[in-house]
């Protein structure tokens, strides 16, 4: 791991996630680091650990489990630094697109309100320009600017991710963590979101991308973590992951997903 | 059974709309079309999927064709017969999988209880423990999983389980709603494969919106775009067809590319 490079936004190193009571290892010796700009994808079936990563990364794990090691967000340690701290750190510097989308807004307040409310916050702005900025933001996702006057219940999954993926774009964070962004989308929306990400990623923000599906992570990772039972078993470019992966589990998910594709390519004619 | 051109499955002309709601306690008395003269008809034992992006009209359509929920407007046909009236006479004879597995079967029953409501579904039909344990060898699932409880399974192995469920009435029409859409790609393409299996042996109506799934586990594909149907084609002619509607969609499927090469089959 090449470590104190000037351009490097996160390290983790020997992050071990353990459950308090029981003492379960959820996460076991995890380190890694990501620059401006890279994106690492995680993959690793459920249960592997993807998600618990993400939230410590973030500072947000749950009481109940325990986090070792260090995970170094622009030189603020997540898990040792004072809540203050982290929570500034977390605010100006992370968003997170997470995969209920469902829970992640407010029942109770229109989508406009909340756009609101969180450019004011976060970007200074008058309450006129927050708005502009959010239907601003609607727009690069695709959404019309109706949805601004829904409540979260009269929208669609699809469409409160992309609301989600709005606010992440809008505020220009350093490090985005998608955490199975696109599961709940349909394929033209799922390619659209990832597309939204691909701009965001040229734009220099780095971003973690947590997904089960392989074509996606292709699309956007320059690295690869395989996760399997909360250990990384693998890591390095995509392009060797995907093209020569050596450990067992790895070989299994893309030879399964493999099965897929080649199916797929045989009726289209690799049209597509 | 029925003689002559009736499709087992005839989807005329249907209707759907909902109240379109302003706030939660705000009606605006405007109804929002969701079905805009749906149709399409399946063979007996025929697979059809039937692909759109969320929003659709999928799940509604599939709530039509269930008989929970009435058209506003066309018929739906099984045999000829109003869907509700085939159903009071063929019980069990239409099944549904649905996405979320863990919301689909009852937390307090076991796996056993849980597949036996399926053989029971049939008048007449018992369930005794060797129809339990043959549909769990059907679904792929060890016979020591039959007393457990759903939450101490795997969401793969639930959703194993809901097929088990389908399958055990000896359905003639399998509605799988999203059916392994939010499964693991691993898991995924375990189902997949466990469903190619099924092929022949029932029909089905595999409503997703992943066009390499839909592909690989039916013989015609339908496309529901604004309400209607907005393609429908055999899908061995897939790659022949140049409709705007269907390359859409294919120009926005991620397709996986790998070099790897390898068909040893290792196990983990």
């Amino acid at each position: 791991m090449d470590a104190h490079r000037t351009d490097e936004l996160l390290r983790l190193e020997h992050v071990v996630i353990t459950d308090r009571d029981s003492g379960n290892v959820l996460a076991d010796d995890v380190s890694l680091s990501l620059r401006q700009g890279q994106c690492l994808g995680i993959v690793g079936e459920s249960g592997s650990g993807k998600t618990l990563l993400c939230r410590a990364i973030m500072g947000l794990l749950p009481a109940s489990l325990r986090a070792d090691g260090h995970i170094f967000l622009e030189g603020t340690d997540m898990l040792h630094a004072p809540a203050p701290l982290v929570r500034r750190v977390r605010g100006l510097g992370i968003s997170a697109i997470l995969q209920q989308a469902m829970t992640a807004f407010d029942p109770l307040y229109t989508i406009g309100a909340q756009l609101r409310e969180i450019f004011r916050e976060k970007l200074s702005l008058t309450p006129g320009q927050a708005d502009m900025e959010a239907a601003a933001a609607l727009r690069g996702v695709n959404l019309p600017e109706s949805v601004l006057q829904s409540y979260p219940h009269q929208l669609s999954g699809g469409m409160l991710q992309r609301c989600m993926i709005a606010v992440s774009l809008a505020l220009r964070s350093r490090l985005v963590i998608a955490d199975e962004p696109t599961t709940a989308l349909d394929a033209h929306n799922q390619y659209a979101v990832l597309e939204r990400l691909a701009r965001m990623r040229r734009h220099g923000t780095a971003l973690i991308l947590v997904s089960h599906d392989l074509g996606a992570v292709q699309m956007l990772a320059d690295r690869v973590m395989v996760l399997c039972k909360g250990i990384c078993v693998e890591e390095g470019s995509a392009a060797d992951i995907f093209h020569a992966p050596r450990h067992d589990y790895t070989r299994h998910l893309v030879r399964t997903r493999l099965a897929l594709t080649r199916a797929f390519e045989r009726l289209v004619g690799r049209q597509a | 059974m029925m003689a002559g051109d009736t499709p087992f499955l005839s989807v005329q002309n249907v209707w759907k709309s909902y109240p379109a709601c302003r706030s939660p306690w705000q009606r605006t008395g405007t109804m929002t079309p969701v079905l805009r003269g749906v149709c399409f008809t399946l063979e007996k034992g025929g697979t059809a999927g039937l692909l759109g992006e969320s929003g659709s009209g999928k799940s509604t359509l599939s709530r039509l064709i269930l008989g929970v929920e009435k058209p506003d407007a066309g018929d739906i046909l099984i045999e000829g017969q109003p869907v509700d009236r085939w159903r009071k006479a063929h019980r069990g004879k239409i099944s549904v999988v649905f996405q979320d597995h863990t919301s689909s079967v009852d937390p307090r029953l076991s796996v056993e209880e849980i597949i036996a409501e399926g053989i029971r579904a049939v008048p007449g039909r018992r369930a005794g423990r060797a129809d339990v344990l043959e549909m769990l060898e059907r679904v792929e699932l060890p016979a020591r999983l039959a007393r457990r409880l759903p939450h101490e399974l795997s969401g793969g192995q639930v959703q194993r389980v809901c097929i088990a469920r389908a399958l055990a009435s000896r359905p003639e029409l399998i509605v799988f709603d999203e059916a392994v859409s939010s499964l693991d790609v691993s898991v995924q393409t375990e189902i997949v494969d466990l469903l190619e299996r099924v092929k022949g042996e029932t029909g089905y109506l595999f409503i997703t919106h992943d066009i390499q799934v839909a592909a690989m586990l039916c013989d015609k594909m339908l496309i529901l775009q604004h309400g209607i149907i907005a393609e429908e084609f055999e899908v061995r002619t897939m790659g022949e067809i140049a409709s705007p509607c269907l390359q859409r969609i294919l120009s926005s499927t991620i397709v996986f590319q790998s070099t790897f090469r390898d068909d040893t089959t290792c196990s983990l």
